[in-house]
């Protein structure tokens, strides 16, 4: 019973934070590469918003719709297990001054 | 900003049939050249380049496109072409699929803003199933330049 509440509770977990891209050339494909791959390792949909545009986490094509230039501000939204995780390792990585 | 801004229509490849994936990258900067986009002596160095880019991670971005791209003193503006690959080709995809539509990049080093709006257009209009079937089954390089025209001013749904 108890591992069905907390089971439950990890599928309707929520994260979000906000930070502001740290690579000096933006999120160009190399940064997205390391997110989209960071994003794969988690069960959770995870969303990064850039103003009214939002692409999945998961899909570097849709990722580079964002055109988020250093200094830029994005929000990362994760829904479902281990989304607190997920969260803050990815917008670690997009916060970072060199995400080589 | 468009497709057509940065798109060389005289460089469009519209049957690319590489031996592989660094041959097809040769194949493009050669029509780069061709068309007078690449200065002096510089093919070379640019093929080197791209595929040197290439090593640090794959630019199959998904939806059987990729974004081979580099970042060169021997062009002032950014350029770009076309290349499609009629039956596929294995360019190491995050996704695993195989790519089918090569834009290549060449922009100037110091501007890094025009790259990434440039990323950004490509993959606008290439997260759209719709333009990608299209582009898949053109045949020629006007019917490429055509899409590339209907994507701009926003005739493909």
């Amino acid at each position: 019973m108890a591992d069905e509440r907390n089971t439950a509770a990890e599928a309707d977990a929520e994260a979000t934070r906000t930070v502001t891209v740290g690579s000096p050339d933006g999120l160009h494909l190399r940064p997205i590469t390391l997110v989209t791959r960071k994003a794969a390792a988690y069960d959770c949909a995870l969303t990064i918003r850039k103003g009214d545009v939002s692409a999945d986490a998961k899909a570097m094509i849709q990722l580079l719709t964002l055109a988020a230039a250093c200094g830029d501000t994005v929000t990362v939204i994760g829904v479902g297990p281990d989304a607190e995780r997920a969260v803050t390792e990815i917008a670690d990585l997009i916060a970072a001054t060199s995400a080589d | 900003m468009n497709l057509l801004d940065f798109v060389c229509t005289d460089a469009i490849v519209p049957d690319l049939q590489p031996a592989d994936k660094e041959d097809a990258i040769a194949q493009l900067v050669a029509s780069l050249k061709q068309s007078g986009k690449l200065p002096g002596d510089e093919e070379p160095a640019i093929v080197a380049a791209v595929l040197k880019r290439e090593e640090l991670g794959s630019t199959g971005i998904g939806n059987g496109v990729a974004v081979p791209h580099t970042k060169h003193p021997a062009v002032d503006r950014l350029t770009a072409t076309v290349g499609l690959v009629h039956n596929g080709i294995d360019f190491a995809s995050l996704d695993g699929e195989p790519v089918y539509i090569m834009i290549l990049l060449v922009s100037p080093p110091e501007n890094t803003r025009d790259h990434l709006r440039a990323l950004e257009t490509v993959s606008r209009h290439l997260k759209n199933d719709t333009f990608c079937n299209f582009l898949k089954q053109a045949n020629t390089a006007e019917e490429v330049v055509e899409l590339l025209r209907e994507a701009d001013e926003g005739r493909i749904s």
